[in-house]
């Protein structure tokens, strides 16, 4: 037994070393000698074996009852201080004291053969159970690996269910104080509660009933396995129900937007006064709203919990309609219970409890729908005849492995009707653009271009697509399908049908049928689309929407009604939506039959359509919210964010401009280089034009986009080339003029030298004074009288030749300045010219003569 | 003596005669230009002329045996000495170049006026009138003053014509007379205010210590308040915008005026109307055929890329747009000089250059006119302009009039006047320095111009990442980005973009390289390369 626990403790340390050391307040060494310890009843002894023996030794008529103290004394191996308490020294209390240690040892064995046991069954599960915070950690890791390679595309389109698993943060301020505190408080009860509650608060509520979530009630009961099994913590309760309220649930806060079979894991939080003890949480999309799911665990599952030994105070029950009388007089006179006695084992828990209600656990082996698990008819009628249920297996050869609806099926292959190849552009087909890699960017939809339920006769493609898609409701469809999707019209849309008179439930599925078509048919103008009328393009065509449909169907739970795989579904339903233009069961020939028709095929795939109408109308009871086409369609970003994905893959990925937004994983990366790389070789040229690499190369026959010649500097205002002149000079004829002026001043005419001017004595002789001394005055004055103007002219000379001056050389300057002046303005000109040269957004067009491509490349 | 008189009389006619020859008075009927100064002038030397000969029929006062030769010959000395000297010898001397036509048709108005009086006079002295003789050459005085006056301020807004209220020997009554202070109790609301008294209250007037005028605004200068307006209450200034040149905002001697005499006054400014007239037909015949150009002037600056000139003022200026306007008279002084208003034509009648000589003389003596304003320090002011303190007021009436009043205001004058004249020499010389030192650069300034607008947006095309080469270079690089598929090409074109966004890399156009031999750091800091 100690070897055993030694091995499995050898075990557990190899596998956990790091953990141990990371946890200060949960040493391995130092619990696994407590529990050592514990059995070997070593140091302390549990106060329940004390208890126990206690009561089961304890004798009515003894003067002094047995008391726990007492036997903790004994156990302690300190016999004089028993006896001494026991008030009697010899012969009974020796006798009491062998009898006390014997008792102990064995219930002591009996708990240590449960902890073996349990810590075995542990040990094996660990690693493999799915449970949030395990050491091994594979299975969390593996799904992060899957989704990091994946492009968002491929788990639409595989015939498996996958398991979308997704981590986001957690909220800011959440609070685990009182869920810690809680269990805190229950000490020993502590490690059960953490057991009961290991798959989650809510499978715990749900489990009484089928989908309802009972009320806590704080029962007590008597039953060695109640505490794990049927009670239920109520203050833990309302502790791990706030926590799940703290959880965001607004779709909002989620980027991208999650999916509704996406779960999202939260970080497990470890609590603080609980060594060893972790709370982990989730959500998921469940009826349409994100709902949050809380529960705890241990780090090292270590811990055990062990069948009651004594009986709850206050219990009262003993479970009275199990156990028999003697059962129960005992549990009510000794305070023990004797054990042995269970009641019924609990019933198999349904496949979406317990282990298989966890999301990691559920995409497991053990937990995988099992199809055609209840045997229904038809399968197993085609079992015997040795139809094969599955279209994909007629490369099989074998008829042991046909209709063998056990059967696992690892491979797939593709028959030849569904190799057509589809969503291509005419050089080829085009890469991953069928799915939803890329994710709605909100704020690119316009007013204009808004799709609404109804027709929307003006809505065109924006320049980042090459089509639009137009959305509506009807009633009926045309040809009575779900759904009809047009080719592409000469305005670049694509007409989707819905009908609305269809369970409201089964929208998405239809809506992302119709979607995949339109990706189909985005880069396909109508000649080429009409030109695709084989069968074979017909059955690619809707096989690949139907995949869509059917693994929508499937997460639904919808599959599981109708007991089909998604394969089987996809290729059933093709034949219904080819059945009009070639036939039925144009898309599953059946072995041995040429061409289309058999009954019992015809019958398979009209029932499969039934079964699946009526499944959603099942379904849409159960959601009598679920939104209507109309609702679904004004509002598709929120609703359905896939389909909103999916409009978004219809656009271009690298055309300048545009924006392209995805979750960063390998295979989105891949996508978009790929697509990239893609439009770049099949839109453009490479090598331009005209780049002769020899002399005798040939440039294109037919030329590039070209601008028209912008005819940068045709015009320029050049300036004149004049000689530069210098004004004329001409001093004699300035100083002329100032003589004239002086001269002009006095009223005389202009003499030389203008001194002459100043004085002309004619004009007191001949007019004289009456005496002499008069006139000899008046001639002596007369120069005085124009001294004034004279010298006013003769002061103000100077700035007359400054004057002069400058004006000639402004004269000259003007010119060549004005000569200057055209030339800079000349060269602004060449300037601003320049700086206008538009460049093209799009790289040279391949075939610039065929359509208005030009027209790219002048924005 | 009679014989020396007589020939002192012959002597009289030829210089007389020698001046006014050519005109005679045929021109003094005509209305003159100026109706607010010139025509006073001439309604009162016509009142004057008939007073003086009314007069001489009357009677007058003065006794023929005035008549004798010595008067005579003093008179004629008089007359000779005013009448020649500085008729045409002022300070503002025009040539006939500068003076407009309209000027010199009221010039020739009061020539011919006086030329009236001069041969009144002659009659006169035939007559043996003396009392008509002294009115007439009192009145030949007067209109000598006027004349002067007159072509002092005929282009000086700010000339008030002072002397024209007093009172002359040719005026007829009724006078204004400005009582002085020693009036009788019965009088004394008369005093200070002017009154208009009749001949025979003239010695009355002058008894009380009053002064007698003849127009209104000269009793008011004498120191006398008046009642109401009238014709007479404003003095009067020669200055009308008519006498101007002409210019296109409305003001000067335009066709509008030079219509009203074309046919009426002497030949030249018949001729002078014609060509102006036609010189305005032919301006007006290019302006409406200069319109076509319009057009093609903004589609060539469109085709050039150049921002279209401003053409708001294109074919304006057409004469039927054009209204005469008038400034006249005395002119406040902020309202002296209204836009549209040319004091002189800057270019020759003759030549297309400037005529610097007039323009700079007139700024010689504008300059020296503001000199003549110099306001003397307080120590030369007489004490009525000493405003700012009281005490030193009363020191200096105390001075000036005590003991050696006479002496005292003497030498402030002398000082005063000295003071002056060396004011507007100084003043005189400073207006070279206008020419000299601040005219050069100020036109190099206005010739650059149209260069350092072309330099500055030149600069501008690389101040910005979005102009210019950069812009050009920007999207150039971003445009062979999209095609590189290579990582050195990529890191080139990053780098090459991060260099063109950051504006430190371009210091050159803003002087900032210079003074920073570091620029290149700043740059590849700030650009993150």
């Amino acid at each position: 037994m100690t070897r055993l626990l030694l091995a499995i403790i050898g075990m557990l340390s190899c596998a956990l070393p790091a953990l141990a050391a990371e946890d200060p307040s949960f040493k391995l060494y130092e619990r696994m000698k407590e529990i050592t310890a514990k059995d070997q009843l070593l140091g302390d002894s549990e106060e329940d074996v004390r208890t126990f023996v206690a009561n089961v030794l304890k004798d009515a008529k003894d003067k002094k009852p047995l008391k726990a103290e007492d036997v903790k004394l004994a156990l302690e191996t300190r016999g004089w201080e028993f006896c001494i308490a026991r008030e009697g020294l010899f012969g009974s209390c020796t006798d009491l004291y062998g009898r006390i240690q014997d008792t102990a040892a064995r219930v002591s064995r009996f708990r240590t053969l449960g902890r073996d046991l349990l810590s075995i069954a542990q040990g094996y599960e660990m690693g493999v159970d799915g449970l949030m915070g395990e050491p091994l950690g594979i299975t969390t890791k593996f799904s992060a690996i899957v989704h990091i390679w994946q492009s968002g595309a491929d788990h639409l389109f595989s015939p498996s269910r996958e398991l979308l698993v997704r981590a986001a943060p957690l909220p800011d301020n959440m609070d685990f104080s009182t869920l810690e505190k809680n269990l805190k408080d229950l000490k020993e009860d502590a490690t059960n509660v953490i057991w009961r509650y290991r798959y989650g608060l809510r499978a715990v509520q749900e489990q009484k009933e089928e989908g309802k979530a009972e009320n806590c009630e704080d029962k007590k009961g008597n039953g060695e396995l109640f505490k794990t099994r049927t009670q239920r913590w109520c203050d833990v309760e309302r502790a791990l129900q706030s926590v799940i309220g703290a959880l965001p649930t607004d779709p909002a806060k989620y980027d991208p937007p999650i999916e509704p079979n996406q779960t999202v894991l939260f970080p497990t939080q470890p609590l603080e006064d609980v060594p060893n003890a972790t709370v982990w949480m989730t959500a998921k999309i469940v009826d349409g709203k994100i709902t949050g799911d809380a529960g705890l665990s241990w780090d090292i599952p270590i811990e055990t919990v062990l069948p009651e030994i004594l009986p709850d105070d206050g219990a009262g029950d003993c479970m009275a309609e199990v156990n028999n009388k003697d059962y129960c007089d005992m549990v009510k006179d000794k305070k023990i219970l004797p054990g042995g006695l269970y009641p019924d084992p609990p019933p198999e828990p349904k496949t979406w409890q317990g282990i298989c209600a966890l999301p990691l656990s559920k995409g497991s082996y053990l937990c995988r729908p099992r199809q055609g698990g209840d045997c229904s008819e038809e399968v197993n009628r085609d079992a015997a005849s040795g139809t094969a249920p599955y279209p994909g297996s007629s490369s099989r050869s074998s008829s042991s492995e046909r209709g063998n609806p056990r059967a696992i099926v690892l491979s797939r292959c593709m028959p030849e009707a569904y190799k057509y190849p589809t969503a291509q552009r005419l050089p080829g087909p085009d890469i991953c653009r069928l799915g939803t890699w890329r994710t709605a960017i909100s704020s690119s939809s316009s007013s204009t271009n808004r799709d609404s339920a109804q027709k929307d006769p003006d809505l065109r493609p924006d320049e980042c697509s090459g089509c639009a898609v137009d959305i509506y409701c009807q009633e009926t469809c045309p040809g009575n399908h779900t759904g009809m999707t047009t080719p592409k019209d000469a305005n670049g849309v694509i007409q989707i049908c819905l009908t609305s008179s269809y369970p409201k439930t089964s929208l998405p599925a239809n809506l992302l049928h119709e979607l995949t078509h339109a990706q189909q048919l985005c880069q396909l103008g109508a000649e080429e689309a009409s030109a695709m009328n084989s069968v074979e393009s017909c059955c690619t065509m809707e096989h690949d929407a139907y995949i869509v449909q059917c693994n929508i169907a499937a997460e639904e739970g919808i599959l599981d009604k109708v007991h089909v795989s998604i394969d089987e579904c996809a290729s059933l339903m093709a034949n219904t939506s080819c059945e009009i233009l070639y036939g039925k069961n144009a898309c599953t020939p059946l072995p041995g039959s040429s061409g289309s028709s058999s009954s019992r095929g015809e019958d398979r795939s009209q029932k499969l359509k039934e079964a699946l109408k009526k499944a959603w109308q099942e379904k849409d009871r159960l959601r009598p919210d679920a939104p209507s086409c109309e609702k679904l369609i004004n509002d598709l970003g929120k609703l359905e964010p896939r389909a909103a994905a999916i409009k978004e893959g219809l656009k271009y990925s690298c055309k300048p401009g545009c924006q392209t937004k995805y979750e960063n994983t390998i295979g989105n990366n891949l996508c978009y280089v790929d697509q990239c790389t893609e439009e770049s070789v099949e839109g453009s040229r490479l090598t331009p034009g005209r780049m002769p690499l020899t002399a005798e190369d040939q440039t294109f026959p037919w030329d590039a986009c070209e601008a028209p010649d912008p005819k940068n500097g045709a015009i320029l205002g050049l300036p004149a080339d004049t000689s530069t002149s210098l004004p004329s000079y001409n001093p004699r004829r300035l100083l002329q003029a100032l003589d004239i002026a002086i001269c002009q001043s006095n009223g005389m005419p202009p003499a030389t030298p203008p001194v002459l001017c100043s004085f002309l004595s004619s004009r007191r002789l001949d007019a004289p004074l009456g005496d002499y001394l008069s006139n000899a005055i008046d001639l002596g004055t007369q120069p005085g009288e124009s001294l004034t103007a004279t010298a006013g002219l003769e002061e103000m000379a100077p700035s007359l030749g400054a004057r002069i001056g400058t004006t000639m050389f402004s004269g000259y300057l003007k010119q060549s300045l004005n000569t200057l002046k055209d030339l800079l303005q000349a060269a602004n000109g060449l300037m601003s010219q320049m700086e206008k040269v538009r460049f093209p957004l799009v790289a040279c067009p391949r075939n610039a003569t065929e359509g208005n491509i030009c027209s790219q490349l002048n924005p | 003596m009679m014989k020396r008189s007589l020939l002192l009389i012959g002597l009289l006619f030829i210089p007389l005669t020698a001046f006014s020859a050519e005109q005679g008075d045929r021109y003094a009927d005509l209305t003159p230009v100026s109706e607010h100064y010139v025509k006073k002038v001439v309604d009162r030397a016509k009142k004057g002329i008939e007073y003086a000969k009314g007069a001489a029929a009357g009677g007058g006062g003065s006794p023929d045996s005035y008549l004798k030769i010595s008067w005579a010959i003093r008179l004629a000395s008089a007359v000779l000495a005013t009448v020649d000297t500085d008729l045409r010898l002022t300070q503002q001397e025009r040539d006939l170049i500068e003076n407009s036509p309209c000027l010199r048709v009221d010039t020739l108005i009061l020539e011919g006026w006086m030329e009236r009086a001069r041969q009144e006079k002659i009659k006169a002295m035939e007559n043996s009138k003396p009392t008509t003789l002294s009115h007439l050459i009192s009145l030949q005085r007067y209109l000598n003053g006027r004349y002067k006056a007159l072509l002092a301020g005929a282009r000086d807004p700010s000339f008030i014509d002072k002397n024209e209220g007093m009172l002359n020997d040719f005026d007829p009554p009724p006078y204004w007379c400005c009582m002085g202070e020693k009036v009788s109790t019965e009088d004394e609301e008369d005093a200070g205010t002017c009154q208009e008294i009749a001949q025979s209250q003239t010695s009355y007037c002058l008894i009380w210590g009053g002064s007698i005028h003849k127009r209104l605004y000269a009793c008011k200068e004498a120191g006398c308040t008046a009642a109401g307006g009238g014709e007479d209450a404003q003095p009067l200034c020669p200055f009308t915008s008519d006498y101007l040149p002409p210019t296109t905002a409305g003001y000067g001697c335009d066709l509008s005026v030079l219509e009203r005499y074309k046919d009426k006054a002497y030949d030249g400014l018949k001729k002078e109307y014609e060509a102006l007239d036609a010189l305005i037909k032919d301006r007006d015949t290019y302006i409406n055929d200069i319109g076509s150009v319009k057009g093609t002037v903004a589609d060539l600056y469109a085709a050039l890329g150049l921002t279209e000139p401003n053409l708001a003022n294109f074919q304006k200026g057409k004469s039927s747009e054009r209204t005469h306007q008038k400034q006249e008279g005395c002119v406040a002084l902020d309202k002296q000089w209204p836009e549209g208003m040319a004091l002189l034509e800057p270019r020759h009648p003759f030549t297309l250059e400037k005529q610097e000589t007039t323009i700079l003389n007139r700024l010689h003596q504008l300059w020296q006119g503001w000199g003549a304003f110099r306001v003397p320090p307080d120590y030369l002011k007489p004490a009525k302009d000493l405003l700012d303190s009281n005490e030193k007021k009363e020191k200096e009436l105390e001075l000036e009039t005590g003991l050696f009043a006479l002496p005292y205001r003497g030498a402030k004058w002398i000082s005063r006047s000295y003071l002056q004249k060396e004011s507007v020499r100084q003043l005189g010389e400073d207006s070279t320095l206008i020419a000299k030192i601040s005219d050069g650069p100020l036109q190099l300034i206005d010739l650059y111009r149209p260069l350092r607008d072309q330099t500055y947006s030149f600069r501008q095309s690389v101040q910005s990442s979005g102009k210019g080469v950069r812009a050009f270079a920007k999207n150039l690089a971003y445009f062979l980005r999209r095609s590189c598929i290579f990582r050195p090409c990529n890191t080139s074109l990053d780098r090459t973009l991060k260099i063109l966004f950051e504006d430190t890399c371009f210091p050159y156009a803003d002087g900032l390289k210079t003074g920073n031999p570091k620029a290149y750091e700043d740059c590849k800091k700030n650009a993150g390369i």
